[in-house]
């Protein structure tokens, strides 16, 4: 009905039709990144700052006039008191100014301190995937949370509800960002640091300084600060990523810096810290800790606490003094670097235990036991203490102040770094690709009695294993010439003698003669055909070539996800292969090796499979590499180091952890564990690569951190402990890493990635074989 | 559920102000649009308004007030845009607008939705002022007068004179058909 309209109608009708339709999603972008770096003012101010506003006899808003006068004068008592405590709060760490989590442990300091996590019982507030592994830190700044994944990608998710806002691409893999003032800053697989605008995405800047395998970033004060494998801490200009100062300060590599009050200090690998100055990178001072290898040092007023890396097997938690690195107090025991509240510093520790420390004294004042050794770096807020342990993948929540536990939380995969905690919920990535934001209900929520759980894998099995018959067998020769960068990883006989050893470093072969003379060098790096990216995501050096019978060979190019044919003449012929979860795709390979009949078997631990390839690249079958008997028995699965075929045709996986070897049928059935604890053979490292000689015993290889058992283990054809050889050292017939091991009627090939840094040689060492009794 | 969400944010919890900042954000910016006739400054406005919104919550002390103290923070920062406005420009253009015959029914005379909009780009800002929050935000003259800090007998008045410089600029005459009829409260 066309009815007569008065004027008011009229005007509300027009209004309504003449306001903005379209959306205010940048608007809202904006002013939620503008107010993100900010905090409301303190009452008292907020008060005397905002006019009132009344309604006829309430005051709404702000303070009316007449208390102006009262409230000064409580301003001036209370500036007296600030005074006062004021020495008192600088010595106290403080979360980040507004409940950001700018990057790994937090801010600068690494104190892993938060405003706010998730209260009550854990509530998944959303949970999101980005399709490929997440092995670093999240950052989150206002309402967009960033993470980087091994695709290449940084993407970026609203804190409130999940939703992707925006990805970033760059080489893969893509490091963990760290973020501050709109800004995240994130370092790609070819070392370049990018920046990227937190509320949309878009680049800002690449720098120029490429800085390769780089420890997690840090940012402060217009700085953005990185170790690097080289020894070097690298300052770069937030504004425009030029380089402000690099200072070499080690011969091994640095880990992450932390950075306080115009100081950054950084440690190497063997826990020699020095202290430098953040504008100009000058050194004030270098002092061994004792603490080898650390952890992340983590500075709270003019005390350094470092604790021991997540691989160690021996070590302590020092106190330092900040002005000059002498020891404040230490405690002997496996303590990671400490999240710190107030004056109590709460560490995870490599026998399962999470413990609250008096920073003051060094004393422990409550002490859980969660079910597994790894731990990440906790995130602490006024009342809970957040951390995450291996066992389950799962998150835990302790009552800060009496180490009861407040809730578990199982996630899908492994987390390869730490937690974050802002804006009232918890954030957690997983190698599975997906990101959690778990919140909270607010219920109160009974505190249960202090976690007891007994550790899974004890780091004191070295000296509890049984010694083992010496097997030793003579040495044939040892090789080590070559391209100056000779660090052998992977090793294959090809069908004419010739001995290739993946140089996985630096994306070639070193190629020998039978006799260890040697030949030549193959290979370059790149993305084209016939070049290689031998690095898989975490960088190990993980390229590796399989033979046919004829000669053809199948190069396992993992960091380009692919895997490449060549004949014998080295011709290419082709490629299959890409990034991603389906079959015939790569996501993180851990092995390939070719069967008698030239069937192709590839190991991808992200995809958590085995497959087989016809030689043209056909996908034959995909079956499960983990089999859910497996976790039954290992409790853990953090994938496989190598996979080779046994005489009877069986699939033989070198696990990272626990150390075992696990034999599983082509159907993906579980037959056996080799190696485990208790057993006579039992690793006391990493599974490496394994072997078979014409009798049947298995060689397995495994790392430096043996301690005094043997580089090479032995077993009989029926899986008993024959023995094993190779002591860590730098003679000629030690062995100190040893990457692989091939075996045949010649003898036994060892390759030796070395220890430099010990003093113990990289090389390639011919052992003539075993007896055959 | 909003004043959950302003109590967490008063507490310092921008999560909840992001989420406050999302609902809060669509009208006040097509009321800051009315009110300063331009697209680019109602966004200043609007952001300006909410930055001070976050800095100084702490000083809410009424949680259902919230909307009311926005409406506030942006019409005051509206009428400081329009301010420095009017310091830069030069010269506003005067139209004599076609005039229409005279109906009780005015709805036919703007057929061209541009004239309304001429014709209340012309008004006092505070005017539109009133008008918006009162005809655009629905608010009774009492709460937009509360919004403004001015009496309800003022508010009345620049929203009467608002109303009818328009109905003159849109061919009607001075009086003829009503005079503002006040919003139920």
């Amino acid at each position: 009905m066309n009815r007569p309209m008065s004027l008011d109608l009229v005007v509300a009708q027009w209004m309504a039709d003449a306001a903005p339709q379209e959306s205010a999603d940048q608007l809202v972008d904006q002013i939620i990144t503008a107010t993100a770096g900010q905090r409301p003012r303190s009452r008292w101010l907020a008060l005397l700052q905002e006019p009132p506003m009344q309604t006829q006899n309430r005051v709404l808003v702000g303070s009316p006039n007449g208390r102006l006068v009262i409230v000064a004068t409580l301003l001036l008592l209370a500036a007296l008191a600030a005074v006062g405590i004021g020495a008192f709060l600088l010595q106290q760490p403080k979360p980040t100014a507004s409940d950001d989590w700018p990057g790994f442990r937090g801010d600068a300091t690494h104190a892993g301190l938060a405003h706010v996590g998730p209260v009550g019982n854990p509530v998944v507030s959303w949970k999101a995937s980005v399709g490929a592994p997440i092995q670093h830190d999240i950052s989150i700044l206002g309402d967009v949370a960033a993470v980087g994944s091994d695709d290449g990608l940084l993407t970026g998710f609203s804190v409130a509800d999940g939703t992707k806002r925006w990805s970033f691409a760059a080489t893969p893999p893509m490091g963990g960002p760290v973020g501050t003032d709109g800004t995240f800053y994130a370092v790609d697989g070819d070392g370049v640091v990018h920046a990227v605008r937190a509320i949309d995405g878009k680049a800002l800047w690449a720098s120029t300084v490429k800085i390769l395998q780089p420890s997690d970033g840090v940012v402060a004060d217009g700085l953005l600060y990185y170790g690097s494998p080289d020894g070097a801490v690298t300052a770069l200009n937030v504004k425009d990523g030029t380089q402000a100062w690099r200072q070499p300060v080690s011969q091994t590599a640095m880990r992450t810096p932390t950075v306080d009050g115009g100081t950054v200090v950084a440690v190497d690998d063997h826990g020699v810290m020095t202290s430098l100055d953040a504008r100009s990178g000058a050194i004030r001072w270098t002092k061994p800790t004792g603490v080898d290898p650390p952890g992340t040092p983590i500075i709270v007023g003019d005390t350094i606490y470092l604790g021991v890396g997540s691989d160690s097997t021996t070590g302590k938690l020092v106190a330092l003094k900040a002005s000059d690195g002498t020891e404040r107090w230490h405690i002997d025991r496996l303590l990671f670097g400490p999240s710190i509240f107030g004056s109590v510093g709460y560490s995870g520790s490599a026998d399962g235990s999470l413990a609250a420390i008096d920073l003051t004294s060094g004393t422990a004042l409550w002490d859980a036991k969660l079910p597994a050794a790894q731990q990440r770096a906790p995130a602490v807020t006024d009342r809970i203490v957040y951390a995450y342990t291996e066992a389950s993948h799962r998150v835990v929540a302790l009552d800060r102040a009496t180490g009861g536990q407040l809730w578990t939380f199982d996630l899908d995969g492994s987390n390869q770094c730490c937690v974050a905690a802002a804006k009232g919920k918890l954030f957690v990535a997983t190698d599975a690709g997906t990101v959690y934001a778990i919140g909270g209900d607010n219920a109160t929520i009974a505190v249960g009695p202090i976690p007891q759980a007994p550790p899974s894998a004890a780091p004191t099995a070295v000296a509890t294993a049984a010694p083992l018959t010496d097997l030793q067998p003579k040495l044939d020769w040892i090789a080590d010439h070559g391209p100056k960068d000779f660090i052998p990883w992977s090793l294959a006989k090809a069908p004419d003698g010739s001995i290739w050893a993946a140089l996985g470093l630096v994306d070639r072969f070193a190629i020998f003669e039978p006799d260890g003379t040697y030949r030549e060098t193959w290979g370059t790096s790149g993305k084209g055909k016939g070049q290689f990216n031998m690095r898989r995501a975490n960088g190990d050096p993980y390229g590796m070539v399989a033979f046919a019978k004829d000669g053809s060979s199948y190069v396992l190019d993992s960091g380009n996800h692919r895997v490449q044919v060549f004949d014998k003449e080295r011709t290419f012929i082709r490629q299959w292969g890409t990034f991603g979860m389906r079959p015939g795709q790569f996501s993180e390979t851990g092995g390939i090796v070719v069967d008698d009949d030239g069937t192709v078997v590839v190991i991808d631990n992200v995809r958590q499979v085995i497959e087989t390839y016809k030689p043209d690249g056909t996908v034959i079958s995909t079956i499960p590499a983990f089999p859910d008997e497996l976790h039954a028995v290992t409790g853990v699965n953090r994938g496989a180091n190598s996979i080779n075929i046994g005489p009877n045709g069986d699939y033989f996986l070198s696990l990272v952890e626990p150390h075992l070897v696990a034999e599983v049928d082509r159907e993906g059935k579980l037959v056996r564990t080799y190696g485990g604890q208790g057993e006579p053979c039992a690793l006391t490292e990493q599974a490496g690569p394994l072997a078979w000689d014409a009798a049947g015993r298995m060689y397995l290889a495994q790392g430096p951190e043996r301690g005094d058992r043997p580089a090479v283990l032995v077993f009989g054809p029926d899986g008993s402990c024959l023995g094993g050889f190779g002591k860590l050292g730098g003679g000629d017939t030690d062995i100190a890493f040893p990457a692989s091991v091939i075996v045949d009627g010649t003898g036994i090939y060892v390759s030796d990635a070395g220890v430099p840094d010990r003093g113990y040689r990289s090389a390639i060492r011919k052992f003539e074989p075993l007896a055959s009794n | 559920m909003q004043v959950g969400l302003v109590e967490r944010a008063r507490s310092g919890d921008h999560e909840a102000f992001s989420v406050l900042v999302r609902t809060s954000v669509p009208r006040l910016l097509g009321a800051a649009t009315l009110i300063l006739r331009d697209q680019d400054r109602a966004q200043d406005a609007v952001q300006e308004a909410m930055v001070q919104a976050w800095r100084n919550v702490r000083a809410l002390r009424d949680l259902e007030a919230w909307d009311a103290w926005l409406y506030r923070l942006t019409v005051n920062a509206c009428y400081r845009s329009a301010k420095s406005a009017r310091r830069r420009s030069v010269v506003e253009l005067h139209v004599d607008l076609d005039r229409e015959p005279v109906t009780d029914d005015i709805s036919g005379s703007i057929a061209d939705r541009d004239l309304m909009g001429r014709a209340l780009g012309r008004l006092p800002v505070d005017q539109r002022a009133v008008m918006v929050l009162h005809f655009y935000l629905d608010l009774p003259l009492t709460e937009a007068a509360d919004v403004l800090g001015i009496p309800v007998g003022t508010a009345k008045s620049r929203l009467h004179r608002g109303l009818e410089t328009l109905r003159v600029a849109l061919g009607g005459q001075a009086g003829a058909v009503l005079v503002a009829q006040e919003r139920p409260e």
